[in-house]
């Protein structure tokens, strides 16, 4: 029955992954994120148990709850990297992107045999945390991109190791990904420029 | 009681309670250090499987079993242990003179305690992710001893993060290969994925950056020990890898390719440090020259490449204690090097005796296993000598770019001076580092035990 909606969550993740790069707010990229884990959740659920999945949205949201609790210290920095240009380019480089993937997803399969539609999936969110952390260099940027570039393998993962050990194992480095970059923030400021 | 209940759990767990003790600076370094001795000690002393006559008899099992999956600490696996902690205690030895990185204490246990523990699970899938595990826990150590700048660590963060996916693939196209040894196409794949995780995980040109970076940032003694212990693991991970799936062995592409990286790194590594005027990052364009050499070793057929494997690791462990120990008592001038042989002679010989080392120099630590591989590397593959040759002249001009740097006079006032027990250690690491210079034979004996726990290759 979900499959039949599989599209639907894909663009919801791309739109999530999207409005994470342009986003002026902070407090909104914090909203989005919630978003692209719930994208996450209900494409895991094809492949996963239900409670497994419920596992991974749970986490997401926990390390959004987290984000959303220092949302003041990293506000003013967020915005300084929300120029016309720089989303410009981003979305540029985004959308490129999607499309080689979109292009190569068949021949992927080939590689990895998932579900096209979950493959898809994965793939567009792991592009996404690629192009978060490969063009910043703000700590939150950095690890906001690790987290969806993570929720994108699991998606893909799922469905060939569908493991309990795995899938703890994986929310665990995601709460270590979340915190480390809640421990940088508030001890080397927002952005990774020298502190002395 | 299990093995890995002692190896991995005991040390997480004690690194856990000293990290409260945060307060009582050198206390938590020595008590990190008799404790850090004491799993050293054990590893060495203590049988595996044999009823122990304490109390009512006590058997100390080489399993332990968590949700399903398998832990398992053998005895051919000890020796590896004793090297580990052996390494550790020897860290927390030389953290008696380095106050500024005291903070570094509990955390080493932790990551020790999780680097055995991605050693030990079987499947061999999931030791990915334990590694991240203990790369995160490493991270408020950064921030604890005064770190200047994330740009390192976030790269370091993004590239061991990005490593997870292809080890996990690794493995799982590993297990349908296994399931089907006629098809190859699961062969290659899983041979693909590993080399891709693996070379994430190495630094492997050209995603070594971050170790550089991560080398200037921060304190030569925190960093210094974290490219080190997580070089070491993941290499004797990627032979247990080998050893395991026999067939990864006979991939005929395998050996040549091992040679192409492995001498690549040695080059470029070994030539960043010959143009890079930056002391602090010398410790990275050594940890992926000595990368590089590991994976060459790897690749040579016949007599014992194993025994080369492990025995470049033995002086390279030592040379790099002796290194970090002396680069984070200089890193407190205002110039880390200008100058230095005057108000810090010791530590400055210090400095230029393990590069010296490093660049293979006979009598040093470094000679004796760079022998061996050249004379295997001799017999079997001509083309990568001239790799090795620009790392280890880069390497020799970085040692006498250094020297001269720090013969030059300054104008600098020194607040800074060698106290007498900081001259004493580095007259004894000196020592052992002539001493196992001279007698090779005893680190090719340690190397050949190292290697008992990989049987199927031997």
């Amino acid at each position: 029955m979900l499959s039949q909606f599989s599209l639907v969550f894909i663009f919801l993740s791309m739109a999530s992954v999207l409005a994470v790069l342009i986003l002026p707010r902070f407090r909104w990229v914090i909203y989005a994120l919630a978003i692209q884990y719930l994208a996450a959740f209900f494409l895991s659920t094809q492949t996963l148990s239900l409670g497994l999945a419920l596992i991974k949205l749970l986490i997401g949201w926990m390390i959004t709850a987290l984000f959303a609790s220092i949302s003041t210290t990293i506000e003013k920095k967020w915005n300084s990297e929300s120029v016309l240009s720089g989303i410009i380019l981003r979305v540029t480089v985004m959308i490129g992107l999607w499309i080689v993937l979109y292009i190569a997803a068949p021949a992927m399969k080939s590689w990895l045999p998932v579900p096209l539609y979950l493959l898809m999936g994965g793939l567009f969110l792991l592009s996404g945390g690629i192009i978060q952390f490969g063009l910043s260099n703000q700590v939150m940027r950095v690890c906001i991109g690790l987290l969806t570039f993570m929720s994108g393998f699991e998606v893909i993962y799922a469905s060939l190791e569908p493991s309990v050990m795995v899938s703890g194992l994986l929310a665990l480095v995601n709460i270590g990904i979340g915190l480390v970059g809640i421990l940088l923030t508030m001890r080397m400021g927002p952005d990774s420029e020298v502190v002395e | 009681m299990s093995a890995p209940l002692i190896w991995i759990g005991l040390p997480i767990l004690s690194g856990f309670i000293l990290w409260f003790f945060r307060g009582f600076q050198r206390k938590m370094v020595v008590a990190g250090f008799l404790l850090c001795a004491l799993f050293a000690l054990l590893a060495l002393l203590l049988p595996l499987e044999n009823v122990l006559q304490i109390g009512g008899g006590v058997r100390i099992e080489s399993t332990m079993s968590i949700l399903g999956r398998t832990f398992v600490l053998s005895e051919t696996e000890k020796p590896i242990l004793v090297l580990l902690y052996g390494f550790g205690t020897l860290w927390l030895f030389g953290l008696l003179i380095v106050p500024k990185a005291f903070q570094m204490a509990p955390y080493i246990l932790e990551i020790l305690g999780l680097l055995t523990a991605s050693l030990a699970v079987r499947p061999f899938l999931y030791a990915a992710l334990i590694i991240e595990a203990a790369m995160l826990i490493s991270i408020p150590m950064f921030v604890t001893t005064r770190m200047k700048s994330t740009r390192g660590l976030m790269r370091f963060l993004i590239f061991l993060t990005m490593a997870i996916p292809f080890m996990l693939l690794a493995g799982w196209a590993a297990n349908i290969a296994e399931a089907n040894p006629a098809s190859s196409i699961f062969l290659n794949r899983a041979a693909i994925f590993l080399a891709l995780g693996f070379s994430f995980l190495l630094g492997v040109f050209p995603l070594f950056t971050w170790m550089p970076m991560v080398s200037e940032e921060s304190n030569p003694y925190v960093s210094g020990f974290i490219l080190t212990v997580l070089s070491v693991v993941v290499l004797f991970l990627g032979v247990q890898f080998l050893d395991t799936y026999g067939w990864l062995r006979t991939l005929f592409l395998l050996p040549p390719v091992f040679r192409l990286v492995g001498g690549l790194m040695v080059a470029i590594g070994g030539a960043l440090a010959g143009f890079d005027r930056r002391i602090a990052r010398l410790p990275a364009y050594i940890t992926v020259m000595q990368n590089g050499l590991a994976i060459i070793a790897i690749s040579l057929k016949g007599a014992a490449p194993l025994t080369l494997f492990a025995g470049l690791f033995i002086p390279r462990l030592v040379i790099t204690i002796y290194l970090c120990m002396a680069l984070a008592i200089l890193s407190d001038r205002s110039q880390i090097e200008k100058g230095s042989f005057f108000s810090h002679p010791f530590t400055s010989g210090a400095i230029l005796i393990s590069i010296f080392s490093f660049a293979g120099i006979p009598l040093l630590a470094g000679f004796p296993p760079f022998l061996i591989l050249l004379e295997r590397l001799g017999e079997q593959s001509a083309f990568t000598f001239p790799l090795i040759a620009i790392g280890y002249l880069g390497l020799l001009a970085a040692g006498i770019r250094h020297f001269i740097s720090m013969i030059q006079k300054t104008e600098l006032q020194e607040n800074h001076r060698e106290t007498n027990f900081t001259r004493a250690k580095f007259i004894i690491s000196g020592l052992v580092c002539f001493l196992m210079g001279l007698l090779p034979g005893k680190i090719i004996t340690i190397a050949e035990t190292l290697i008992k726990a990989f049987h199927n290759w031997q």
